[in-house]
């Protein structure tokens, strides 16, 4: 019962949240100088009354607020709108980019959990021992490495040097294709973002490792004789969870919509990509419509976070 | 704990099962995958050409088919041919769909869809094309002259509102934006099954219509539109699989990233030699390295996909690739706001600026400075333009002796987007400086810069324009009151030298001493200062040939006529 | 965990020996040690250096090849027109290091009054503000970034402000959880019970036992900023021509040329870049150490 009361609670407080989002990014759009007229208007024939006539089929000549209710009222019939630059619907453009986006970040977080989870515990487990200062040492580099020249260095080094791995696109080009190869085109971007998150993660799980580990419950029950096995796994493990899955929870955003510069870097068409071309064709649309989603994933992402955190420990009450 | 680990674990195997019963993502269109022994073949081949550099690395799976892949590094905005301004997607709509003729860089101009073509002599306002009896749609039905009327019928609806509806106002029976008449009879009529009539509202050389107006008049099928109506034509599902008459039959795209198409074996102009084409979308930094290991054949050009200059030198030294510096006819400039700046100080920069660091040393030779909006070898270049002035003395005492304030710190524009152009940017920033001009730079994405430009919130702008084999390109953009009138000047003479003296007569020896003029009164009056060509730096894998990267910019790549060894 | 006036259980321990014992506790670990050096000598390096050799980041050298490996005249050669390398590597330092410094402080001071007034009267101000919080946390913050500079021109001061102003809500969040459990103590509600104002409360009793955390917030939020500007830069809108920073540099080595044949045009920046931040994070790790506190950030 309380918990379905949280989850109203929740839902209603994201309301309001929601709706601060999207004014916060169309007002920030409708500022940007110029409009999508220049882009469409590329043509050094064009006169002035085309763009002008364009002006009003588009209805950028009526005044922000306008606009931004007009658009805020075929959202609430379901409608994302159309895109200027492309003249799709900017839901089918969203649909199309999200399942990459997705897979990237989703196959990274894959890769950073089964590489930091172990790293971490063990460092924790044996602190300041060969375990301690490999897995410190990754995780130090691994969060100062900005993701763009880690990026240069793989290919430079993966697929230049060794060529090992395709440098950019999701497949090839001989119109087949198969899950093997769009793994195989996964590798280099998908190990570029994990190293950022591999770096944060082994520091989270060691840290919230050791604490458990100095904790005094643990303590007690290592004095008692039970071996060690059983005390860090079952004791432990299961007290550290919630500041892992709270870090889950922070990534959120970055996974649906941070992976800008690894997806340029690599020719990856997902969400982030997209964004950064509907800002530079001043595209309102889909900038308007990728702020939906990713805001929507992002407060569900959280609200199901705080909810795992009950089903973990049941102490935490709403 | 073991319990939840193994949760975890078999969750995270279940869902891999579950996906991989699934097929691979791709979104558009898609035809269901060959699979067979192609897979681990192709991911030999694909990436281990390092070793394999002196063979091309084909691109072929078990059928024996020819793949040609060909890079941008931009993607394309829609497949409406009218619904963009865009290169990138003109690179794409011109494989598709068919122009009536092919603009080349020589300006000469060579059948497409029309074979032949003339213009009459009296009032040379009626322009006349034949077309060619063996077009077909990709569906197999022929191409008649009521395409061409429909697409141009489109073009000027009102119900639709899109950036191309200049071209069809230069036609009769149209408004001055080229929304269609009402009560005037439409200037494009079909005289019969294979002939075109244009009726133009005013005498124009049939040179300058070709090369721009039918430069990107992308031809559509009325049987397949007609029923339509209007308003819902722009959301149609046609344009998710559109069916042209082009060399390239649209099979599937995933957007942002590839289109592919299978080759039309029935192109009236001749089959192409490849199977199939795709189109990629790759980074700039990542073309060379697709080269190099065979996943790319071929680089679009025209500055959609160059090699950047930092790569050109190896990408010289790779044995599979052939390189070429192509003279394009695409221009940059230095456009002067002239209602801040006055003529005598804009003569000055013109001569202060030190074009040969810039071709020589920055772009390494491959370019050459610019005296006017016309190369060298342009036809129609007028050679009293060179030597270009550059004296630095000089420009400074002009500068002095005008009385100008160089006690304030002036703007200078430039956009993100061609690395060579912001490059510039500091070293021009410099050369003004040394005659007294300090500037500011402020560098701001593309649609900005236009905008702030065109309404002429600037003193010095970095621009470019993709040139063109006829002479008078460069007049709309000196035409007062028009859109692209970056300089913001009012002086008319420019636009009537250009475009009305000049189009009162249609042959090379009657128009070459007017343009020949307009050069000189552009040296003279320096809207613009003109700064270099920059050459396309383009590869491609050697087993590719007959590929005029030249005719590029012009929007045709002519891929049908591609030579390919097996 | 205690520091400043008053301590959470109403002894006022003198601050000499205190500090004493945090510096001795911070002495002891080596990495931040050598990391505090380091980030000094390299705050040093590159205002002073510059002045001593009077190098110059603007000018065009037309003398030598545009591209020029490293010679005499220029210890890192020239960039792609004609400027000094090691100029621009020294100066892109500086403007790294003080877009990540600047921004770092302007997050703190829009957060931590945020999150202090947030935690202290609850209520509707602690929704407002945490909601507002949560939005800008919602959000990637790299879309957020490219929005705002393409609003306001890209430069060495919008990035800056860009950045900082983004950082708000960690700071804010952070002061929030230590004000909740501190405002809820004995000293605190006996100084209300006084009569204590509220603003002194804030400044006197709360206020100095946050120093910990607000610091080690401060030492990660400015490696992030470094990456977040040179990501940025990376990408063509952050720092712009003729200014140099360590990304914009970098921006240059998208092409396999340079990274295979000129690795002195790319690895000076990135090594910079990943040593600055390492040594940031150790100092930060060190003075959470020191500071023996538990916080996990």
């Amino acid at each position: 019962m309380n918990r379905f009361r949280y989850i109203i609670k929740r839902l209603l407080i994201a309301i309001p949240t929601f709706l601060g989002i999207t004014v916060l990014v169309y007002l920030l759009s409708s500022l940007t100088p110029s409009s999508p007229l220049e882009i469409l208007f590329n043509d050094p024939m064009a006169t002035k009354e085309q763009m002008a006539a364009m002006e009003k089929a588009l209805g950028l000549d009526q005044p922000v607020y306008i606009q931004y209710l007009h658009w805020l009222g075929s959202l609430l019939g379901g409608n994302l709108g159309t895109s200027y630059r492309t003249g799709l619907p900017v839901a089918s453009m969203i649909a199309d980019r999200i399942g990459p986006t997705l897979i990237l970040t989703g196959t990274a977080m894959a890769i950073t959990i089964i590489i930091s989870l172990p790293l971490g515990i063990m460092a924790a487990y044996k602190p300041y021992s060969g375990w301690d200062y490999i897995s410190s040492g990754t995780s130090f580099v691994g969060v100062a490495m900005p993701n763009f020249f880690a990026a240069l260095v793989f290919i430079y080094l993966f697929n230049v040097k060794i060529g090992w791995f395709p440098s950019s696109g999701m497949y090839d080009s001989s119109g087949v294709r198969t899950w093997g190869m769009f793994f195989h085109h996964l590798v280099l971007p998908s190990s570029v973002l994990a190293i950022q998150l591999i770096g944060s993660l082994i520091r989270q799980c060691r840290g919230s490792m050791m604490e458990v580990l100095q904790s005094d419950y643990v303590r007690t029950a290592r004095a008692k004789g039970l071996l060690e096995p059983p005390v860090l796994v079952r004791h432990a493990l299961r007290n550290a969870w919630i500041p892992l899955v709270s870090w889950f929870g922070m990534q959120i955003p970055f996974l649906i919509g941070g992976a800008v510069v690894t997806e340029q870097i690599f020719g990856w068409p997902g969400l982030g990509s997209l964004m950064v071309q509907s800002i530079n064709a001043r595209d309102y649309p889909a900038i308007m419509g990728i702020t939906v989603v990713i805001a929507i994933v992002v407060l569900v992402g959280n609200l199901l976070v705080d909810l795992m955190y009950n089903l973990l420990d049941p102490r935490i009450r709403y | 704990m073991k319990h939840s680990f193994s949760k975890a674990a078999a969750v995270v195997l279940a869902s891999m099962f579950a996906l991989s019963a699934c097929a691979p993502p791709s979104a558009g269109d898609s035809q269901p995958t060959t699979q067979a022994a192609a897979p681990e073949t192709k991911a030999e081949t694909g990436t281990s050409a390092q070793e394999d550099q002196g063979t091309a690395a084909e691109e072929t799976n078990a059928g024996g088919s020819v793949t040609i892949t060909m890079a941008m590094t931009a993607p394309w905005d829609t497949f409406i041919p009218f619904n963009t301004t865009n290169g990138n997607t003109d690179a794409v709509l011109e494989l598709m769909y068919d122009k009536l003729i092919v603009v080349k860089a020589n300006g000469e101009h060579e059948p497409r869809l029309a074979d032949e073509w003339e213009q009459d002599d009296e009032t040379g306002k009626i322009l006349t094309f034949r077309l060619n009896e063996n077009a077909k749609w990709h569906d197999g039905e022929p191409v008649t002259a009521e395409d061409v009327v429909f697409t141009a019928k489109l073009m000027a609806n009102e119900a639709i509102t899109h950036p191309r509806r200049s071209k069809v106002a230069f036609f009769t029976g149209t408004d001055s934006s080229g929304v269609l008449a009402p009560d005037e009879e439409f200037g494009v009529v079909a005289l019969d099954e294979h002939t075109v009539q244009f009726t133009l509202k005013d005498p124009s050389p049939i040179s300058y219509m070709l090369s721009q107006t039918f430069r990107d008049f992308y031809v559509l099928p009325a049987h397949l539109l007609e029923d339509i109506p209007a308003e819902e034509i722009m959301t149609s599902e046609f344009w998710q699989h559109p069916v042209g008459s082009g060399p390239c039959i649209y099979e599937s795209d995933i957007s942002g990233e590839r289109i592919e198409f299978t080759a039309n074996k029935d192109y009236y102009l001749g089959a192409p030699q490849f199977d199939r084409f795709v189109v990629r979308i790759v980074p700039a930094s990542n073309l060379l390295s697709g080269l190099m290991s065979g996943e790319i054949d071929i680089t679009a050009g025209a500055g959609l996909g160059n090699i950047p200059m930092n790569d050109w030198d190896m990408a010289q030294t790779q044995e599979n690739l052939t390189t070429e510096s192509v003279k394009s006819l695409g221009y940059q400039y230095l456009s002067i706001n002239v209602k801040n700046i006055p003529k005598e100080v804009r003569q000055a920069v013109n001569m202060a600026i030190n074009r040969d660091a810039i071709v020589n040393n920055l772009m390494r030779g491959e370019g050459e400075a610019a005296a006017g909006p016309l190369r060298s070898n342009h036809p129609y270049f007028n050679q009293e333009l060179l030597p270009i002035p550059y004296d630095i003395e000089k420009a400074a005492q002009m500068v002095k002796d005008s009385g100008f304030d160089t006690s304030k710190t002036y703007v200078l524009r430039v956009s993100q987007g061609n690395e060579v152009r912001e490059k510039t940017a500091p070293l021009i920033q410099q050369d003004l400086a040394k005659i007294g001009i300090n500037t500011e730079i402020i560098t701001t994405d593309h649609p900005t810069h236009l905008a702030e430009c065109r309404l002429g919130n600037y003193d010095f702008a970095l621009i470019g324009s993709g040139g063109s084999p006829d002479p008078a390109e460069s007049v709309v953009n000196v035409r007062p009151g028009h859109v692209n009138n970056f300089s913001q000047n009012e002086d008319p003479s420019l636009y009537e030298k250009g475009m009305v003296e000049g189009f009162q007569v249609f042959t090379y020896e009657e128009r070459l001493p007017i343009y020949q003029e307009y050069q000189m009164m552009l040296r003279d009056q320096v809207p613009f200062s003109w700064l270099y060509f920059q050459n396309d730096l383009v590869a491609y894998n050697k087993r590719i040939s007959n590929v005029h990267f030249e005719d590029y910019s012009l929007l045709n790549r002519m891929v049908w006529q591609w030579e390919i060894a097996r | 965990m205690t520091k400043g006036a008053v301590s959470r259980d109403g002894r006022e321990i003198a601050a000499n020996s205190y500090m004493k014992d945090v510096i001795q506790r911070f002495s002891k670990h080596k990495l931040a040690m050598i990391s505090l050096v380091v980030l000094v000598a390299e705050v040093l390096l590159v205002i002073l250096l510059p002045m001593i050799l009077k190098l110059d980041p603007y000018t065009t050298d037309y003398d030598t090849f545009f591209g020029a490996g490293p010679s005499a005249a220029h210890w890192l050669g020239t960039d792609d027109i004609g400027r000094d390398s090691f100029a621009r590597f020294l100066y892109g330092g500086r403007v790294s290091l003080q877009v990540g410094i600047i921004s770092a402080v302007i997050s703190l001071v829009a957060g931590v009054p945020l999150g202090l007034v947030a935690g202290y009267y609850r209520g509707i101000i602690e929704m407002v503000i945490m909601r507002l919080a949560d939005i800008f946390m919602s959000f990637p913050s790299m879309v957020l970034i490219l929005v705002l500079v393409s609003v306001l021109r890209p430069s060495v001061s919008t990035v800056t402000v860009v950045i900082g102003i983004l950082g708000w809500p960690r700071f804010a969040r952070t002061i929030y959880g230590n004000v909740l459990s501190a405002r809820e103590s004995e000293y605190v509600e006996a100084a209300r019970a006084i009569g204590t104002k509220d603003g002194a409360i804030m400044t006197r009793y709360i206020l100095p036992n946050t120093f910990a955390p607000v610091l080690i917030a401060f030492t990660f939020r400015a490696a992030q900023a470094i990456i977040t500007e040179s990501s940025l830069s990376f990408l063509g809108m952050g720092v712009q021509a003729p200014e140099a920073s360590w990304g914009n540099i970098l921006y240059q080595a998208q092409s396999i040329s340079v990274l295979a044949t000129r690795p002195w045009l790319w690895m000076p920046p990135g090594v910079a870049l990943l040593i600055t931040i390492l040594c940031i994070n150790f100092l930060g790790d060190g003075i959470r150490d020191a500071l023996d506190t538990k916080m996990v950030i």
